[in-house]
């Protein structure tokens, strides 16, 4: 796996140097923007409306659109120094896992020893893991600055990134929520009792991403040149349609023609030789 | 004797005309505008040569599998490789499919540009050399042999050529070649066995130099070699069947061909404007005639083609 941010994790006078590492990872199939005529991957080229060139990187800064269309400028040293970038996990407080919801929880990271230090670590973990306690921590990795929850899966001190209340948004804000619910005590019951015969341990091996299987399974048929037909949405003129529609005109501008033609044909019938069919292709 | 064994024949070619001749042995078919293809199999193998001799099975894998349009143990088969746009049969759109050297670009075109094989055609099957038979007969083997399909089809014989000829002028295609129905095939030919009467004409050009418009190509000033190797300009052509993107990505690559000096014996009439070229560049440009002074008429540009600055002549 790949170290994603070395530090320390902080709390009174204890530091226990960590590595960081990516406990999760994205399995949609990637796929990417094709030019339909002749195949070639998309590029994006950064560019500036006004002065109508492209933009390199050393030219862009970033902006805060204060009003629309004015903007505050910084640049990327003057953001960088606002930042703690102290490369610490600070411990602020112990609390219980059951007391913070799962909807603070943004991504995971698996932490393990430092270079120098697997005796601190063994040691926090087995505290928390003693007295049953999640660990509140600040943490700032590169600019950013984060919430995180420090705790023990399986054998492994991990931190969950948590969002600040201010990004949560309150229930109060979605429309149509049911004010003081009346129930009828035999469709409780009854949903009280499908709920227990669906009870099953969390068994999440069980579960599997059908759409993901079927885009790799039609991915490895085109592949292997089994084309997938796909049913059009119109049908495109052919070459058969033409020679329909060729046809046709011919038999118009044939129409309007003085008898003699029909007599060369005929004349070279009684000839006996035999022509080939007189279609138009 | 293995068909695939011989060095490529290059096609019969017919001669010009514009008075069409009558008869009872002469019959009209319509002139696909397309490329030039020869199929030849032994019965396992198939492989596709051009009229210049390159080969070209690449390009149109789909025509590979001889079997499901042929029912020959051995053939070579004459045709033509058309694409439509539009509804009619587009030289640009054939030669988007033509050009590719990609295999995964061109599984993707056989999907994206669809070819159909004109054929109109043969001369080896079953293990015999069919040229020296009259072309009615040799039809009447095609029509045994071919089965056609969306993608292959039988060129077919119209009585009335001048009535095919208007029907030509109605629809926007070529033109129309009228050929001798007791004519023998021969390979390397050119004579009037076969004559082609076409409502425009078309050539290869060089480009000796261009124009601009905000800093973007617009026109291209075209030439032809005469054989003393002097080049003359014959016009200039704009848009054409080039999109927007064609002549951005234009403007680009002649910046390596720009010259001080001017490439035309003779002086075009954009001579102030235009910025000379080395003449390396090719294209495919259809006027509908000459002008009494030696410029095309109403040019449009078909496509740019990898056809070498030499076949760039008057004698074309």
């Amino acid at each position: 796996m790949h170290t994603v941010w070395k530090g320390a994790i902080s709390f009174g006078l204890v530091h226990v140097p960590v590595k960081m590492f990516s406990a999760t990872q994205d399995n949609d199939i990637a796929m990417k923007m094709i030019h339909k005529a002749c195949g070639t991957p998309i590029s994006y080229v950064r560019t500036c409306q006004h002065c109508e060139q492209p933009v390199e990187w050393e030219d862009i800064v970033r902006g805060y659109e204060y009003e629309p269309g004015r903007f505050v400028l910084f640049e990327k040293e003057e953001l960088d120094a606002l930042a703690e970038a102290s490369k610490e996990i600070k411990i602020l407080d112990f609390v219980d896992l059951n007391e913070i919801d799962p909807i603070y929880f943004q991504k995971t990271y698996y932490l393990s020893p430092g270079d120098t230090g697997s005796n601190a670590y063994s040691l926090l973990m087995e505290a928390m893991r003693q007295t049953g306690k999640i660990g509140i921590a600040k943490v700032s990795i590169r600019s950013k600055s984060s919430l995180a929850a420090i705790r023990i899966i399986e054998d492994c001190i991990a931190m969950e990134t948590i969002f600040y209340p201010d990004e949560i948004r309150s229930i109060r804000q979605v429309p149509n929520l049911p004010e003081n619910p009346q129930v009828n005590d035999k469709e409780l019951a009854m949903a009280k009792m499908l709920i227990e015969q669906l009870s099953a341990p969390f068994e999440p091996d069980k579960y599997k991403d059908d759409y993901r299987e079927k885009v790799w399974d039609m991915i490895q048929s085109k592949i292997a040149g089994e084309e997938v037909r796909v049913a059009p949405e119109a049908p495109k003129t052919n070459v058969i349609d033409l020679m329909a529609a060729l046809q046709a005109s011919l038999e118009a501008v044939k129409t309007e023609k003085v008898p003699a033609d029909q007599t060369d044909k005929t004349a070279s019938k009684s000839r006996g030789k035999k022509k080939a069919k007189e279609t138009v292709s | 004797m293995n068909p695939l064994k011989l060095n490529p024949i290059i096609p019969f070619e017919p001669v010009r005309t514009e008075r069409l001749p009558t008869g009872p042995n002469w019959t009209a078919q319509v002139k696909w505008d397309g490329v030039r293809m020869l199929a030849y199999s032994d019965g396992s193998e198939t492989r596709l040569w051009n009229r210049r001799r390159n080969e070209r099975s690449v390009q149109y894998p789909e025509f590979l599998h001889i079997r499901s349009y042929c029912n020959c143990s051995s053939v070579i088969l004459d045709g033509e490789m058309i694409a439509l746009d539009g509804g009619k049969p587009s030289f640009h759109r054939i030669m988007k499919r033509d050009r590719l050297r990609i295999p995964e670009r061109i599984k993707l075109a056989v999907e994206l540009v669809p070819v159909t094989y004109m054929i109109f055609d043969v001369l080896y099957a079953d293990g015999q050399w069919v040229t020296g038979k009259p072309l009615a007969e040799r039809q009447r083997l095609l029509e045994q042999i071919i089965v056609p399909g969306p993608a292959v089809q039988l060129v077919r014989n119209v009585a009335d050529a001048a009535a095919l000829f208007e029907t030509m002028r109605t629809f926007g295609m070529e033109g129309i070649v009228v050929k001798d129905l007791n004519s023998t095939y021969a390979p390397g030919g050119k004579d009037g066995r076969w004559q082609k009467k076409k409502l425009y004409h078309d050539l290869y050009a060089a480009v000796g130099g261009v124009t601009f418009r905000d800093n973007i190509v617009n026109a291209l000033l075209l030439g032809l070699y005469d054989d003393k190797g002097d080049l003359y300009y014959i016009g200039h052509a704009g848009a054409g069947k080039l999109t927007q993107a064609d002549w951005r990505s234009l403007t680009e690559r002649i910046a390596p061909l720009v010259v001080g000096k001017r490439p035309f014996a003779n002086l075009p009439e954009r001579h102030k404007e235009a910025v000379w070229l080395d003449p390396r560049l090719t294209v495919r440009v259809q006027f509908l005639e000459w002008s009494p002074d030696g410029v095309m008429r109403q040019p449009i540009i078909q496509s740019f083609v990898d056809v070498g600055p030499d076949r760039c002549t008057f004698g074309q």
